[in-house]
């Protein structure tokens, strides 16, 4: 048996409620401490999901804290020391009968008015006036709308006017504010109706059924995001340094994945010295999480808008992730090169990602100044990556090469050294032709497979497995991740035809998701069920996971079906470059040698005593693209996928799409 | 080369235009979609079938089944055809607001990376805008000859194909140009989306579009991206240089239940500016107080001045220029009595005057007719004072050179064993809030030094130098002196450029508002931020966590002035000769400000003014917010000792004195009224509280009181004393407890 634990945690004090002894975490608020014992505290103006107002005053309760006794409105008291608590003393009663009557007197038949009256035994009041209202739906004046619009939402648009008496609640000048988001917080928070605003905009079967299940996500926004991805503070960028710490950030052309200097480009530097602060930064209205970050009057230093002051959108996670690909970790051009992307309309991700490849095949010798037309592309050059964009939007040079892209690039160059045939091959990190996304994925066998099993090309949306694998550890086993790439591609594919973001379902997780078993934490089943919610109050139509699965489906069987008619959509598509599932150069081995080693001995059961380096890569090799076949059959059966990746008919018909002209597609395909 | 916004639109040449019928939405469709042909200009409406609902849902279902439309039966497709379509929907739940994220579009066409299809999502308003538009989807085949712009003007139900030659081909260029050129004025400019590549889309395969939304803060057409495989090279092949939509305006039908107070306050008619000059002016003003959103006092009174009231046009543009939020500038607005909304009630601006007239000069103040009886003429402060520390006008300064010659921490134990009190409410060791704020310093929120000027009389140069030294001593970089009114400012000026020579701080002087709330550190705090000077946090101390989150340090000028000589003079001298300041009015001989030994008698103090003028009837002691004393009280000491035992609170430092011509119910009632009208409002008991004490009051004064109105004044009282958010509300509680205390029985006399 352990030692019996006598004292309390430093962060914890003992305090008296109503004669029981309760332990407290310090700093938590006494309204919270006793609702948490089960002692219900009448309020008007305490919501459980915003900091508190103190406008209603009947949470009030007696403390003596070192023999001092005081009144106190709990909802914004702190237990810091050890105090005894009276929450219904004879003297705490008598003031709240007080602010009963005056309540009453002024708001009678406001039913939350009336019922807290009541409690306090109070029926009727001494004071009335001219200004007693009898509107049963009568604004209180408790703030929590004023709270909701600022907390939940970053907006400001309502707050209270006037002074003393005259203090209400409106819009300036009593007129709808047209910057108003109609994200409809406030009258959601509202006690007794005084508020009214409706999304109808979509005229959905059911608004409140929407309203209500967004608003749950709006809460955990205000309060769980600065403690989880603090997308309010610097979006998604938030992950530069987790991803660096767990060797998931691309460096060097996916070489590596973290690098010393990462801490000059993470999300503290952007946060500190770049994103302008507290905005209320949504894509669209009434979006809480607000990650569209912008660097604000940045000056520019190279380009056609050079010496211009702008604003910049981003950088995002990826854009900073395809800069440390280029090992460019200086803050100010990360910045740059987002804007020049940006402006002139190309894409940061394939620019980082291809730049990085033209950097390795110039170090490597494949080309050289002479071919780049003086520019020293090696890695970590700043000022030529930005030339490349800047020839790139003048339709010159280089800059016009590195736009075609890898495949594009890989194949040029093989055919003028073929020499480099192979080595071009592994190394350009393309598949189907697109460029990879900044992940470095060869320690997660789900994420290689998400990406290139991706409908599209290597793009995480379809399946952003890498967190759950790496990070989360949700997905262990073999099976877990074969699974993960069923269920997470459907799911994700459903967000696009809906029309929503997906970083609003995991970017922040509710306080208490991991009470489910990793593998169903992973799916974040609260939220899940928000937007089965969402679907019904829009439609009218219930949802669950298997029709939403069956919906997603649909709409990824017929993108694997056109991909097929266009003469691709197969397993041979469905390839990554050696890159991206192990060490392609001695380099790259030796950098983690440690741990190749312990997975040839452990997992492979292999000998490695006198073997050398080039032994040893091969077999890590042949071991790691034979476990992506491996998860691909897996992946393909599950789909209802033919061996060959093609969907097969009878999938199609347990979907209801076996339509002549899709058929007709894959009908040559079908074993 | 950049063009002005109207030359680019005069070179537009109008290609096609298309009128269409609008639609109600129903369940997040429109169920119908757009088909534009580039190749030929022709432009479509045609209909979201059940099945393709049923079966594709929308968003990337419905992009993906029209493409197979436009291409099954194309032989030799590829993406570089003309027939390649690019197709834009936003899905049956975008445009939600009130479910987070819920504004993707999924654009889609054949990729020039992977020769396959390519699906990328993206955020900003044109998906939304093209739903509320009456369409699911967008389809662009073809590939038009000219450089063209193609609008969607969902305000006038029409479509146009046109010729645009001279627009920018960078996105933050022509998303801003476009975005000004389609909105009828600044605010209609949140409903223009703008869909544009850039100039390198092109030459290369990975050209991007990016989605444009306005944020109104900035001012800047923000741009999201459609970034993947191409689409954007794919959108320059057809030779688009934009997509543009323009919204009806989403403004929802928001309404609040309707009351008698928000009537009463809100302004019948709304003064708008138009005229040039005057929104020049408007500009200048805020640009004279640096766009400070913690300025918007200031800046609203300067307004007040210039225009006799404050135009809406004024709010916008503090709000855009400050970025102070609008709602918190109206609450300021309505919030002083200074301030007057309605152009048809203009006033004079002055804090001091009750004018309602538009030509007010003051001159019932020059005169000094209007308010000759209990206050003293302005810049005529006779100052009383036998052994002055804080009112003298000579060795300004001599304190702030001894310190600098001290250690911090020498400073520090200086004013520990002084023992210099607060001359507030409180009147606990300074020295407690000193050590309070060295300790909550951090080198990256260092302290910051505020005096808050509430008493007449006091030497400028003294305030000045007791901050600089609270600033040496605590190691604040920032030090702010908070004026009531403008009369002392050039005082105050000369007092800190003085400073300024011996010790480098900044110091900012700030017009914080006449308002008898402002003596509280709470309230004060709230107006620094430039907010309505109501308390934000109740139990979070100001030491610790103040301004910006900075341990600050807030004295009231008397207290800061007394600094000094507690240095120059050392703790063993300060102790013996500590001081306190009345300010005394009234019924007596020669108002004044007086300062005497510390626990002089109140009597002391009307005696330093001339003694009373005929017998006392009453001691209102500490203006309206403090008790009502009888005569007999002029022998207590008013040491914060003797006064707590008596039960006197000091909300305060000023005594008036009133003879037989006011009876005690007409001062109470008139207390009480005060007090009322000077609540924030912010708590439920000082606001309702006071409003009803102040009725029943009034009925008293009016001997038309029944029995129990003077217990339910004294029941409200108390409530006030023990649940009133901050000081203002629990000292008004105290106050009115003692006054029933004193002269119960000459009140009851009002009970009928």
């Amino acid at each position: 048996m352990a030692a019996i634990v006598t004292n309390n945690a430093p962060n914890k004090v003992d305090i008296t409620l109503n004669g029981k002894t309760v332990s407290v975490v310090k700093g938590t608020k006494l309204l919270k401490v006793a609702q948490a014992e089960g002692v219900n505290l009448p309020t008007m103006c305490a919501y459980k999901d915003l900091t508190p107002n103190g406008t209603c005053r009947m949470c009030i309760c007696e403390v003596e804290i070192n023999g001092k006794k005081e009144v106190i409105a709990s909802c914004d008291f702190p237990v810091t020391e050890p105090m005894v608590v009276e929450t219904d003393s004879e003297k705490v009663k008598k003031q709240r009968k007080t602010l009963a009557e005056l309540y009453l007197g002024r708001w009678p038949e406001v039913p939350i008015v009336k019922a807290i009256a009541a409690r306090c035994g109070v029926t009727k009041s001494r004071f009335t006036s001219e200004f007693t209202d009898d509107n049963k739906k009568a604004c209180i004046l408790c703030g929590k709308c004023v709270k909701a619009c600022d907390e939940f939402i970053q907006e400001k648009i309502i707050d209270f006017a006037g002074r003393g008496y005259q203090r209400h609640l409106t819009m300036p000048y009593g007129e709808v504010d047209p910057h108003c988001i109609g994200c409809t917080s406030c009258a959601f928070v509202c006690p007794t109706g005084a508020l009214q605003v409706v999304d109808d905009m979509n005229h959905p079967a059911d608004p409140k059924m929407i309203r209500n299940h967004g608003m749950k996500v709006n809460a955990e926004m205000a309060n769980l995001d600065k403690s989880q991805c603090r997308m309010r503070e610097v979006g998604t960028a938030n992950i530069v340094e987790v991803m660096d710490k767990y060797d998931l950030l691309p460096v060097h052309n996916y070489k590596f994945g973290s690098h010393p200097d990462t801490y000059k480009i993470d999300s503290k530097v952007l946060k500190e010295k770049y994103f302008t602060q507290g905005a209320a930064d949504a894509c669209w209205k009434g979006c809480s999480m607000a990650c569209a970050k912008a660097v604000d009057g940045f000056e520019l230093k190279t380009g056609p808008y050079k010496g211009d002051k702008v604003c910049v959108d981003g950088p995002e996670y990826e854009t900073v992730g395809g800069c440390s690909n280029m090992g460019c970790f200086d803050p100010d051009f990360v910045v740059e090169f987002n804007f020049y992307c940006d402006t002139y309309g190309i894409d940061t991700i394939s620019a980082g990602t291809c730049t990085a490849f033209v950097m390795e095949a110039y170090e490597a010798g494949v080309i050289d100044k002479e071919y780049t037309g003086g520019l020293e592309l090696k890695f970590g050059a700043c000022n030529e990556a930005l030339e490349l964009l800047h020839q790139m939007a003048r339709g010159e040079g280089m800059g016009v090469e590195m736009g075609q892209g890898v495949r594009w690039l890989k194949n040029k160059w093989s055919k003028e050294k073929p020499e480099f045939a192979a080595f071009l091959q592994d190394i350009g990190m393309e598949a189907k032709g697109l460029e990879y996304s900044e992940y470095m994925s060869k320690e997660s066998l789900a994420q290689q497979a998400g990406y290139t099993l991706a409908n599209k090309g290597p793009q995480h949306d379809e399946a952003w497995l890498i967190f759950m694998d790496m990070v989360n550890n949700q997905i262990p086993t073999f099976e877990d991740k074969a699974e993960a790439l069923y269920y997470f591609p459907l799911w994700r594919t459903w967000f696009g035809l809906m029309g929503l973001c997906k970083i609003v379902w995991n970017d922040v997780v509710p306080a208490d998701n991991k009470k489910h078993a990793p593998q169903i934490a992973a799916k974040i089943p609260e939220h899940v069920n928000n937007y089965f919610k969402f679907f019904e109050g829009m439609s009218g139509v219930p949802i669950n996971e298997a029709i939403m699965l069956d919906q997603s489906a649909r709409v990824h069987n017929l993108q694997r079906i056109l991909n097929r008619m266009l003469g691709f959509g197969t397993r041979k598509e469905d390839l990554p470059p050696y890159r991206a599932v192990g060490p392609v150069t001695e380099e790259e081995y030796l950098s983690r040698q440690e741990r190749y080693e312990k997975q040839l001995v452990e997992i492979i059961g292999y000998d490695i005593t006198g073997k050398t380096t080039a032994e040893k890569m091969a077999v890590l090799r042949a071991y790691r693209e034979a476990q992506y076949q491996k998860v691909s059959d897996v992946a393909y059966a599950k789909r209802g996928w033919t061996e060959n990746g093609v969907p097969t008919i009878a999938r199609l018909k347990q979907l209801g799409i076996d339509l002549p002209d899709l058929v007709k597609i894959i009908e040559k395909d079908q074993v | 080369m950049t063009h002005k916004i109207s030359e680019i639109k005069k070179a537009h040449v109008l290609l096609k235009e298309f009128a269409f019928e609008p639609v109600q939405l129903e369940r997040g469709y429109a169920n119908r979609y757009l088909r534009i042909n580039l190749d030929n200009n022709e432009i479509s409406i045609l209909p979201v079938t059940q099945q393709m609902k049923d079966l594709w849902i929308g968003g990337k279902g419905f992009d993906l089944w029209l493409t197979f439309q436009e291409i099954k039966d194309l032989k030799d497709f590829s993406w570089e055809h003309n027939a390649n379509p690019i197709c834009f929907s936003p899905g049956p739940l975008a445009g939600t607001t009130s479910f987070p994220g819920s504004g993707k579009t999924l654009v889609t066409t054949v990729s020039p990376a992977t020769s396959s299809i390519m699906d990328c999502n993206v955020g900003g308003y044109f998906g939304p805008f093209l739903k509320f538009a009456g369409f699911d989807s967008l389809v662009i085949v073809g590939k038009s000859a000219e450089e063209v712009i193609v609008f969607i003007d969902a305000v006038n139900h029409k479509i146009t194909i046109e010729k645009a030659p001279l627009e920018s081909l960078d996105s933050h260029v022509v998303a801003e140009e476009l975005t000004e050129m389609y909105a009828d004025n600044e605010i209609d400019m949140r409903n223009i989306a703008v869909v544009s590549a850039g100039s390198a889309a092109e030459h290369a395969r990975m050209g991007l579009l990016n989605f444009s939304f306005w944020d109104w803060r900035r001012n800047v057409a923000r741009l999201k991206q459609a970034g993947r495989g191409g689409v954007g090279t794919v959108f320059r092949k057809k030779g688009m240089k934009a997509l543009v939509i323009k919204n009806r305006g989403i403004t929802p039908a928001w309404r609040v239940e309707e009351n008698k107070v928000a009537s009463e306050v809100t302004p019948k008619t709304i003064q708008q500016l138009t005229c040039e000059k005057d929104l020049a002016d408007l500009k200048a003003i805020i640009a004279s107080f640096g766009n400070d959103p913690e300025r918007a006092f200031e800046i609203l009174l300067a307004v007040q001045e210039r225009f006799k009231c404050i135009p809406k046009t004024a709010i916008e543009m503090i709000c855009q220029l400050t970025g102070q939020p609008k709602s918190y500038l109206y609450h300021l607005a309505t919030f002083h009595d200074c301030f007057t909304l309605d152009p048809e009630k203009k006033r004079c601006g002055d804090a001091d005057c009750d004018c309602e007239d538009e030509d007010c000069d003051h001159e019932h103040d020059e005169d000094g007719e209007e308010e000759e009886s209990d206050e003293m003429p302005e810049g005529e402060i006779r100052v009383v004072a036998p052994n002055p520390i804080v009112t003298c006008r000579d060795n300004a300064f001599a304190g702030l050179e001894k310190a600098l010659k001290m250690t911090p921490e020498a400073v520090l134990a200086e004013i520990k064993a002084s023992e210099l009190l607060l001359k507030d409410t409180t009147g606990i060791p300074a020295y407690q809030k000193w050590e309070s704020v060295c300790t909550a310093s951090t080198a990256d929120k260092k302290p910051v030094v505020v005096t808050n000027v509430v008493l007449n009389g006091i030497n400028e140069a003294k305030i000045v130098e007791g901050l600089m030294i609270a600033a040496y001593a605590t190691g604040a970089d920032q030090a702010f002196i908070l004026l009531h009114s403008k009369i002392d400012l050039e005082a105050f000026e000369t007092a800190v450029a003085t400073g300024q020579q011996i010790l480098n701080l900044k110091v900012d002087i700030r017009l914080i508002g006449d308002d008898y709330l402002l003596n509280k550190d709470k309230s004060v705090l709230s107006a620094l931020k430039g907010l309505a000077s109501e308390p934000y946090h109740e139990f979070v101390r100001n030491t610790k966590t103040g301004y910006h989150d900075r341990p600050t340090l807030i004295h009231n000028n008397e207290t800061m002035a007394s600094v000094g000589a507690a240095i120059f003079h050392g703790a063993e001298w300060f102790k013996k000769h500590q001081t306190k300041v009345f300010e005394v009015y009234g019924d007596v001989k020669n108002a004044a400000v007086v300062e005497l030994p510390y626990g002089s008698t109140i009597g002391d103090y009307i005696n330093a003014a001339g003694g009373s003028d005929g017998a006392i009837n009453a001691i209102q002691f500490g203006s309206f917010g403090g008790p009502m004393l009888k005569a007999t009280r002029q022998e207590l000491k008013t040491d914060y000792t003797t006064l707590k035992e008596a039960g006197i609170v000091l909300d305060s430092s000023e005594i008036d004195i009133y003879n037989k011509q006011t009876p005690p119910t007409d001062l109470f009632a008139e207390n009480i009224a005060c007090l009322s009208f000077d609540s924030c409002g912010k708590c439920g008991s000082c606001r309702e509280g006071l409003f009803h004490a102040s009725r029943l009051a009034d009925k008293i004064a009016d001997g038309k009181a029944r029995k129990g109105d003077l217990e339910a004044i004294g029941d409200l009282a108390e409530c006030m004393r023990e649940t009133a958010f901050c000081q203002y509300g629990i000292n008004a509680g105290k106050s009115i407890m003692k006054s029933i205390k004193e002269f119960g029985d000459k009140l009851a006399k009002g009970v009928k």
